[in-house]
């Protein structure tokens, strides 16, 4: 039997008995790319960026997917009433679909509200009343009355529907644009989303459900409504299964890191910003570990499975785990590092400025001018989801560290004393041939190898890693806003 | 830990599988490994005949185990079969077991736990097939659509929240046989899990 495990994809492969040694992407030391920006960085990130585009388009037709929205986004939604009434004034009532809410399941995930409202680039006021112009906002509540209770059908047309558990915007519009033209797909509006539960450090949930873009808050709300899709009639079992599948003291350590503050410029002069946030959308299917990668590449950390529970690890420092040398060590390391012209010295990252109010494109850059003077600029682009630009900086560093600055990969093989390392850990390595003492390294992948007649057997792929990967302080101030 | 990393160590080490099932209709556990082992006061009876596969891509396919018990008897392939579909979806947790033979202390490790999604059962061998639980083919994404016709579960206590005595619903709004049926007027204004309005006025106009 051989358990295989890496850090790229959190697989995890195990052979039959006698049936040979796997290898991860297969061994050799240079299996796994770390440049691809899939250990938890920049690659991870693009889906999710992708799906920030897509709710900006705006979807007349119906069909579209309701999309799971945690933090702001610029949304443009799916129409799903248009009502054109001529006279006059002519009246047009529009309202659009922005994602799921409640109804997603667990009888939690209503919105937050709306930031600001647009039609075709004017900002619209809320509405008081079923007559006035602008917008009423609903967050998505599960209906239980027409004129009563959350979610009642919306004034502008009291012979509709609720929409019961599904976040909508309402607008009727003014006279003089309804006067104008009869289009509805000038509506854009920026919306906070998801509100979502709490946890102590034991797994005891915390009051009501909050708005939150702590992506420690929302890597559980999809963990928990893994479990709700998954038992829908039994609400009590499905948050039991949840809180039993994570490592709790880990999780709380991660959830307190995003959320303490440090000191950014964003233009407007020094202060405080939440260190990680996620402002992270989901508009199709994915599989549970396909979402805690884009979770966790917002903010830099990672996710183990260690067969029993999940563990979230924030990118700070850790102490080692283990300390592989000659007398655990089964075969000799093998040393490998990138080649200089595979590895990446100029990084740029694209991603929706969460400072700006239209949250407009931007990009940062980190660049390695030493390498670059010896083989020229090796480009790397990647995609983040909406963030502070101080947030996008960090992680690009981090990634340039990474990537640029570790280069040196080392594959051992080991026993079955380090069978409980798994990707993300540290450990340390004193061995002749490398010329390590104590060097301290990043698991990249495992791959265990069990046999009923013999001994367990280990190897690795780790990471040299010689500084810090992450520094509070890898970012400058936002240049301020100007008026032309 | 420290009973492997000790120099004189003298170990056996077995592959363990434990199938739970667990719901309103039936809760019962089943204990297999490589021989018969003691481990948290539950026997383990010796049926796993061949370690456990599991099998993953570095495109993030699948984490998926596979493990042969033995079915020579055809005992463990009629209990099996027998549970039918409450075997789908219980969970499975699959590990490593090692005992030092000279002190008998002893260490268990679980590698996977996820629920069972197949079962193969023929005259020699039952293979139970696993993924790990954040493999599994559940979409946490965004699973509902703006759709014509409701999309709850027909009785979902957090969504549709009927609770009368009809059983079907065709998850029409004005329909006898759908919503008015059920929840009736106006409440079906307000239980509705879809967007009727979209076929009628409501598509964007071009000009």
């Amino acid at each position: 039997m051989a358990i295989s495990l890496d850090l790229d994809s959190q697989s995890l492969i195990l052979l039959d008995n006698g049936g040979g040694d796997v290898g991860i992407g297969d061994s050799g030391g240079g299996g796994l790319n770390v440049g691809t920006g899939d250990v938890s960085g920049g690659g991870t990130s693009n889906t999710t960026a992708a799906a920030a585009e897509q709710i900006e388009e705006f979807i007349a037709e119906g069909g579209g997917s309701l999309p799971i929205v945690y933090g702001e986004h610029l949304i443009a939604g799916i129409l799903v009433l248009h009502k054109f009434t001529l006279g006059t004034p002519n009246t047009s009532i529009i309202i659009v679909a922005l994602g799921d809410g409640q109804g997603n399941g667990g009888q939690h995930g209503e919105w937050e509200g709306a930031v600001a409202v647009y039609y075709a680039g004017e900002a619209l006021s809320v509405s008081p009343d079923g007559s006035t112009a602008g917008y009423r906002f609903a967050n998505g509540f599960i209906s239980t009355g027409v004129a009563s209770g959350p979610q009642q059908v919306d004034a502008f047309h009291s012979t509709g529907l609720a929409y019961s558990g599904t976040a909508i915007i309402a607008v009727k519009l003014p006279d003089a644009t309804a006067n104008a033209e009869d289009r509805p797909d000038k509506l854009r509006g920026r919306y906070k989303g998801r509100r979502i539960f709490d946890y102590d450090a034991t797994g005891r949930r915390l009051g009501a459900a909050a708005y939150s873009t702590d992506p420690a808050r929302i890597a559980l709300d999809r963990l928990l409504a893994y479990y709700e899709h998954k038992f829908p009639n039994d609400l009590t079992l499905a948050q039991r299964l949840m809180e039993e599948k994570v490592d709790w003291e880990s999780w709380k350590i991660w959830s307190n890191y995003n959320v303490s503050t440090i000191s950014w410029d964003p233009g407007t002069g020094a202060g405080n910003i939440a260190r990680f946030e996620g402002n992270i959308v989901f508009t199709g299917d994915i599989i549970l570990a396909d979402a805690f990668d884009q979770i966790c590449a917002a903010a830099g950390a990672w996710w183990q499975d260690d067969g029993e529970q999940i563990i979230f690890l924030p990118p700070t420092d850790r102490e080692p785990v283990h300390h592989f040398n000659e007398s655990n060590i089964l075969s000799a390391p093998i040393i490998r590092p990138t080649d200089l012209r595979e590895r990446p010295n100029y990084f740029i990252a694209e991603f929706r400025d969460f400072d700006d109010p239209y949250l407009g494109t931007v990009s940062v850059e980190v660049r390695r001018d030493a390498l670059i003077k010896q083989v020229g600029e090796i480009k790397s682009v990647r995609v983040f989801p909406a963030m502070k630009q101080s947030q996008a900086q960090r992680l690009l560093e981090r990634q340039a560290r990474l990537e640029a600055d570790n280069p040196t990969t080392c594959t051992i093989t080991a026993d079955e004393t380090s069978i409980h390392l798994l990707p993300g850990d540290f450990v340390t390595v004193s061995h002749p041939v490398p010329g390590w003492t104590y060097q301290r390294c990043l698991v990249l992948s495992v791959s265990i190898s069990s046999a009923e007649d013999g001994a367990d057997t280990c190897e690795f792929i780790l990471q040299a890693i010689n500084d810090s990967l992450y520094s509070d302080f890898a970012h400058t101030a936002r240049q301020e806003a100007l008026t032309p | 830990m420290d009973l492997l990393s000790r120099k004189d160590k003298q170990i056996e080490s077995h592959t363990t599988l434990q199938v739970s099932i667990n719901n309103a209709d039936l809760t019962r556990n089943y204990y297999f490994a490589s021989a018969q082992l003691m481990i948290l006061g539950a026997t383990w009876q010796p049926q796993l005949r061949q370690g456990s596969q599991i099998r993953a891509n570095l495109a993030r396919a699948s984490d998926q185990a596979t493990v042969d018990l033995q079915n020579v008897d055809t005992e463990i392939g009629l209990e099996f079969l027998s549970l039918g579909s409450l075997l789908y979806g219980s969970t499975a947790k699959i590990g490593r077991y090692w005992r030092d033979l000279q002190s008998g202390v002893d260490f268990h490790k679980v590698l996977l736990t996820g629920p069972i999604v197949g079962l193969q059962v023929d005259e020699q061998v039952v293979r139970v097939t696993a993924v790990s639980e954040p493999y599994a083919n559940l979409s946490v994404g965004a699973t509902r659509r703006a759709a014509l016709s409701c999309q709850w579960n027909f009785r979902d206590p957090s969504t549709c929240q009927y609770a009368g005595t009809l059983l079907t619903c065709n998850f029409l709004l004005n329909h006898t046989d759908g919503c008015e049926g059920r929840h009736g007027t106006p409440l079906k204004r307000a239980k509705f899990g879809a967007f009727a309005y979209l076929s009628s006025k409501s598509r964007l106009k071009t000009i």
